[in-house]
């Protein structure tokens, strides 16, 4: 009878605990169309797989208004569960408990669940709903965040970290999810910021909403601090699962492999691709007759849409896909799409995903507003990140390819180990006008028809330099192909290059410029 | 919404993601009552005229710039008031080309 007791009382405990901050704030949580967390791990993970870690941690707010006060689980939830039978680390912050503010008791679960993804090799994935530090517990709560900084670091590369965003998140509240890997936001409902409206008002009198400030649709198209904007919270848990499908779980592992499928999209580079160079195209069309089942996951579809990045398969194999879109800006290359890029590549680089560039730029965006905005160091991450990536890397050169964004774009030169061409590409060091009017310049200004002699020189070169033969004749790229013949040419030299030998260096890390 | 195959497993899963919407097309900078270019070029070419009503989505003008041809389309509905460029006009990037109303 003794056990018994003891069991019915531990029950008891738990059914306390699992109400979170109890039926009024789970009710005001519900009001502002918010699911609670218990809610929202249901739905993220696998039916019945969640095993709770610390549900008997208790805040360590002494001598504070809080001290006689129960927080159940110090307003967070942490532990194991699986998602699609494969297991995950979780963290969900309680915001019906003191508003998920984030205490020392708080942040220790948090910091150890953390330790258990990085010592498991399992991705972490940290839902977020929080008001921030909790005062009372001062500096404590500042240590906190702290601790969680570092293991995001430390797990940087080893596990891939997923964050999202179920609430307000101010402050110290945002950093962690800014080193994240992925970072996904719900409309309406995630709001990111520094310092909120209301200080901002008070400190430098700019007037402006929340949502304007640090909304989803601002986070998703202007600033690029997140990944993927979802509609609501259980697409947001979609678009976890999505993803995950193409990660490895660790860095010592592969990603996940399935039977290969053929494109639903048929190749038709007539139709794709305009007859005039300067016509426009939309570079997904040919992405999605490449890879398998047409099946592509984009990574932040809103920012810089000059540049398209994401992961599809090839031939079964993950492949991660960097291509410049004509559509948007000609698909220059600037400040915020280099940074796109470069962190993407280098995401891919530590979890063993192959790179796949498609190119079709006409070179880095000229101008005074990318000279200040420090296009030079922006643009220079994207020269080192494919320089440092050691997975295998193809590259498949559509069109054209000029300056200093052919060297940018995977080339040979910065350690591509297949490099393509299409009979359509253009490989030169600047467009025929630029050059024609460089080079004859003298020529031109002393004819007596500038105009005509103008653009016969213009043709002349296109003829002579537009083309991909140039580069291939030395060596720079390694096969002009047949459009029809892409993917299966992608495919056989992914498989050749697939178990590539990785080189490590003995040094702690290289210095990219930031 | 669309919805996109997912295999995870051997298994198949369906999971709903936003249409696909062109992209390229809309460029942030535009407000309901001004259209500007989002890079320096010239002006290839206007395809709207004042008093023209247009809808989201219409071309307004070709910019070329980045050895291309890039499509200014209009962000929001309304008519148009006022053409401040012609064809062959260098503009610079945020320069009002097309006031509406």
């Amino acid at each position: 009878m003794e056990i018994a007791k003891k069991i019915s009382e531990f029950l008891s405990r738990v059914q306390e605990l699992l109400l979170g901050g109890g039926e009024k704030s789970i009710k005001k949580q519900k009001a502002q169309g918010k699911l609670t967390a218990r809610e929202r791990l249901e739905l993220l993970l696998d039916q019945g797989s969640f095993l709770e870690i610390d549900l008997f941690v208790e805040h360590r707010a002494r001598s504070s208004s809080l001290q006689n006060k129960k927080l159940a689980g110090d307003g967070v939830i942490t532990g194991v569960g699986k998602i699609k039978r494969r297991p995950v680390t979780v963290f969900a912050q309680d915001f019906t408990v003191a508003g998920g503010s984030l205490g020392q008791g708080h942040a220790s679960k948090i910091a150890k669940i953390m330790n258990t993804a990085k010592s498991s090799g399992v991705p972490l994935i940290g839902l977020n709903d929080s008001g921030g530090a909790r005062i009372q517990e001062g500096v404590g709560a500042l240590a906190g965040y702290g601790d969680i900084f570092y293991l995001n670091t430390k797990l940087s590369g080893v596990v891939p970290q997923i964050s999202v965003i179920l609430g307000p998140c101010a402050g110290g509240a945002v950093y962690s999810p800014a080193l994240t890997d992925f970072v996904i936001v719900v409309q309406g409902i995630s709001k990111m910021f520094i310092t909120g409206p209301e200080v901002i008002k008070t400190v430098i009198g700019e007037e402006i909403s929340m949502e304007e400030l640090g909304g989803a649709k601002t986070h998703s198209e202007i600033t690029g601090n997140v990944h993927f904007l979802a509609e609501d919270e259980e697409s947001a848990f979609k678009i976890i699962k999505q993803l995950l499908s193409f990660l490895p779980s660790s860095y010592q592992e592969l990603p996940p492999e399935i039977p290969p499928e053929e494109p639903l999209k048929k190749f038709d580079i007539t139709s794709v691709i305009p007859a005039n160079p300067k016509e426009t195209y939309d570079v997904l069309d040919i992405v999605k007759s490449i890879i398998d089942g047409s099946n592509f996951l984009e990574v932040q579809q809103h920012w810089a849409k000059n540049i398209i990045i994401g992961f599809g398969r090839l031939n079964g194999k993950v492949m991660g896909i960097v291509a410049n879109q004509p559509y948007y800006l000609a698909g220059v290359l600037d400040v915020n799409a280099a940074d796109k890029a470069s962190r993407f590549i280098r995401f891919c680089d530590c979890f063993n995903i192959p790179l796949l560039t498609l190119v079709d730029i006409p070179g880095y965006l000229p101008g005074v507003d990318q000279e200040h905005a420090g296009v030079i160091r922006h643009g220079a991450k994207v020269l080192y990140a494919y320089s440092e990536a050691t997975v295998p890397k193809l590259t498949l050169i559509i069109r054209k390819a000029y300056g200093g964004g052919y060297i940018a774009m995977c080339s040979k030169h910065l350690g591509a180990d297949f490099v393509a061409a299409w009979p359509t590409a253009e490989i030169a060091v600047m467009g025929p006008e630029g050059a024609a009017n460089i080079l004859y310049r003298r020529e031109i200004s002393a004819s007596d028809e500038p105009e005509k002699l103008r653009q016969q020189k213009i043709t002349e070169y296109q003829e002579q330099f537009a083309n991909p033969y140039v580069a291939a004749s030395q060596g720079f790229v390694d096969a002009v192909i047949e459009p029809e013949s892409t993917r299966d040419i992608l495919v056989e030299m992914l498989t050749l290059y697939y178990d590539k030998q990785r080189d490590k260096t003995g040094k702690h890390h290289g210095n990219i410029p930031l | 919404m669309d919805k996109i195959k997912l295999i995870i497993d051997f298994t198949e899963y369906s999971t709903l993601r936003f249409k696909y919407s062109r992209p390229g097309i809309i460029y942030p900078h535009n407000t309901p009552h001004e259209i500007v270019v989002p890079i320096p070029g010239i002006i290839k070419q206007v395809l709207v005229k004042t008093g023209d009503v247009i809808k989201r989505g219409d071309v307004i003008l070709v910019l070329e710039a980045m050895k291309s041809y890039n499509k200014i389309i209009a962000d929001h509905p309304g008519k148009i008031t006022e053409i401040l460029v012609n064809p062959g006009d260098r503009v610079i990037k945020d320069q009002v080309v097309v006031k509406m109303d």
